[in-house]
């Protein structure tokens, strides 16, 4: 073996990483070759100098800078001031209209969430969307609607996505002016490549849902200015998440009994193997709780959406009001029946709504690892 | 409070920063050491390590602990070392530490002032196979920190740097080779009288 070629493998061959033969041949030529014993020393020395040198401490002042950054970061994004838009304006009126005939399709496939109610009077995609979340078709997880997002909006939804996904305790979603700020996640972090997962989904694959249904816009549209003057916040949250485990049965008991321990109301059914959780918490129980979940598993998909219910409350009662004025003016019996009926249902759901405000649900898919 | 590291990860994860603040405590040596062997000065190695240390924090739900936390750790840094690294390649078209390196080291070490016996005495060695170091190409120093420092295998290494193993072979080689052309210029660090650290060899 030629000086050269030996001086090529001398690093390899420090760390024990050449094939026995090789190893054999620089061994013979070392014991014969003085100028590469030398040049193998002078590596060896060169490697215990790296090797030695010591930790270097930080400069004072490291950790709290840290610390407030990391503080930053679990804060709630500011978000311009306003409650949310769900609805164009006098876009609750057609909602009253369409929820009036959805009240049976709701009482019928017993959905608690009244947006999705008004989801269930869609045609075309939306439509197919109810199906699939109600019948248990066994569709894909994520939510068929993200192919809807416009392509214009994705990139900065996804950062909001992105950022919510990280502390959980999001604002409505529905409010972005395109001007706000919200690059506290910049470019490059997120841990989508600091290790090659076999699999091909990164932890931080976000869903994004979208309603299109023109004005109305879950999402809210981003050149939609939003309201000044905010009424309290009465939010209902949902959220999904979707984890990859090997024993979904055995992690959902476990879940289970963590839910007991945050007060959550836990249903569940199995589907091919898969587990379906639906949790509720209250919506100041709902962090630490989100947080703990998302250990359970591998994450797959991950959903936060919140809605601000405080225009549909308000709509609901005010309707309830005119409802009882009409109700003072009529005496035929067939208008005083329907008046009733039309009364009770406004109140059921006006019961649904305050229900859900303060609330979290969590829909949880425990699937098992392939 | 003397936790075992996976409590503090578990703690961390539910979103206690005093039991992460306790785990950067606790690594913040290492992880600042890697930063400013990379870096050469505090002012960047201050940005990298803090960098870091929030990647870790943000990635705490992704990790499993299937490998122990200093190792998943390291990873987690080198990553952003190496992320700062293609950052810079991006910025500058030729580095001339990289044609030196090339050409065959025709930077010098600034050793001219410090004499290997009053570097010993000012204890300041560490200092002098740093500057051997800073005048090393980015990318060999990049490797050679993850080896020799973070103690990273050739296929933790290959896999971060996103290389083959082969190239991994070569370059820390190379590196390796760079860097003792540089200090070997004062052989008489070598001869075992003088020491980095109380420790000594090991």
């Amino acid at each position: 073996m030629q000086c050269k070629d030996v001086r090529e493998i001398l690093s390899p061959y420090l760390d024990g990483f050449l094939e026995p033969e090789e190893q054999r041949k620089v061994e013979r030529h070392l014991e014969s070759c003085p100028a590469c014993q030398a040049q193998y020393a002078d590596l060896r020395h060169t490697v215990e100098l790296l090797r030695e040198l010591p930790e270097v401490t930080p400069p004072a002042g490291f950790r709290k800078q840290l610390r407030e950054q990391l503080e930053a970061l679990e804060q709630p994004v500011p978000v311009a001031t306003g409650s949310a838009r769900s609805k164009g304006r006098g876009g609750w009126r057609n909602w009253m209209g369409m929820l009036a005939a959805a009240a049976v399709l709701v009482v019928a496939l017993g959905i608690s969430g009244l947006w999705q109610g008004s989801l269930a009077n869609l045609t075309g995609p939306g439509e197919g969307l109810l199906a699939r979340l109600f019948t248990g078709s066994g569709q894909s997880d994520k939510l068929a609607l993200e192919e809807q997002v416009q392509a214009g909006q994705k990139g900065h939804l996804e950062k909001l996505v992105d950022r919510l996904a990280l502390d959980g305790s999001a604002p409505a979603l529905d409010v972005v002016p395109e001007s706000m700020d919200i690059a506290t996640v910049p470019e490059g972090r997120g841990g989508d490549d600091y290790a090659r997962v076999p699999a091909d989904d990164d932890q931080t694959m976000i869903g994004i849902t979208a309603v299109g249904t023109g004005e109305e816009s879950m999402m809210g549209a981003a050149n939609e200015p939003p309201e000044v003057g905010s009424s309290a916040k009465q939010l209902a949250r949902e959220a999904h998440l979707t984890l990859i485990v090997s024993e979904p049965v055995q992690v959902a008991a476990e879940i289970a009994d963590l839910g007991q321990m945050h007060n959550a109301r836990v249903t569940a059914s199995t589907r091919e193997g898969n587990v379906v959780l639906e949790l509720r918490v209250a919506l100041d129980d709902f962090k630490p709780f989100w947080q703990q979940l998302q250990s359970y598993g591998k994450i797959s998909d991950r959903i936060i959406k919140d809605h601000d219910l405080s225009r549909d409350i308000e709509s609901a009662e005010v309707n309830i009001q005119q409802l009882l004025g009409q109700q003072k003016e009529l005496s035929q019996p067939v208008e005083l029946e329907q008046i009733k009926h039309d009364l009770l249902t406004q109140q059921r759901q006006l019961d649904e709504l305050n229900e859900q405000a303060g609330t979290a649900v969590i829909k949880l898919k425990l699937n098992r690892e392939e | 409070m003397h936790l075992p590291d996976e409590v503090l990860v578990s703690k961390s994860k539910n979103g206690d920063l005093d039991a992460f603040e306790e785990l950067v405590r606790r690594y913040e040596g290492k992880v600042y050491g890697m930063a400013f062997r990379f870096m050469g000065n505090h002012a960047d190695a201050m940005d990298l390590a803090q960098e870091g240390f929030i990647r870790l924090y943000q990635n705490l739900p992704g990790f499993r602990g299937d490998s122990s936390f200093s190792t998943w750790m390291y990873r987690v840094v080198a990553n952003a070392c190496r992320d700062e690294l293609r950052r810079r390649q991006r910025q500058r078209s030729v580095s001339l530490e990289e044609m030196a390196d090339s050409a065959g080291g025709s930077i010098p070490v600034p050793s001219a002032e410090v004499s290997p016996e009053e570097a010993a005495e000012r204890n300041e060695l560490q200092e002098y196979v740093q500057m051997c170091l800073n005048s090393l190409s980015e990318e060999h120093r990049l490797i050679l920190i993850m080896r020799e420092i973070q103690g990273l295998s050739y296929d933790e290494i290959a896999d971060t740097l996103d290389c083959s193993l082969g190239t991994v072979k070569s370059r820390l080689n190379r590196a390796r080779h760079a860097l003792k052309d540089r200090v070997a210029m004062h052989r008489e660090l070598f001869n075992g009288d003088y020491r980095l650290s109380v420790k000594g060899r090991a």
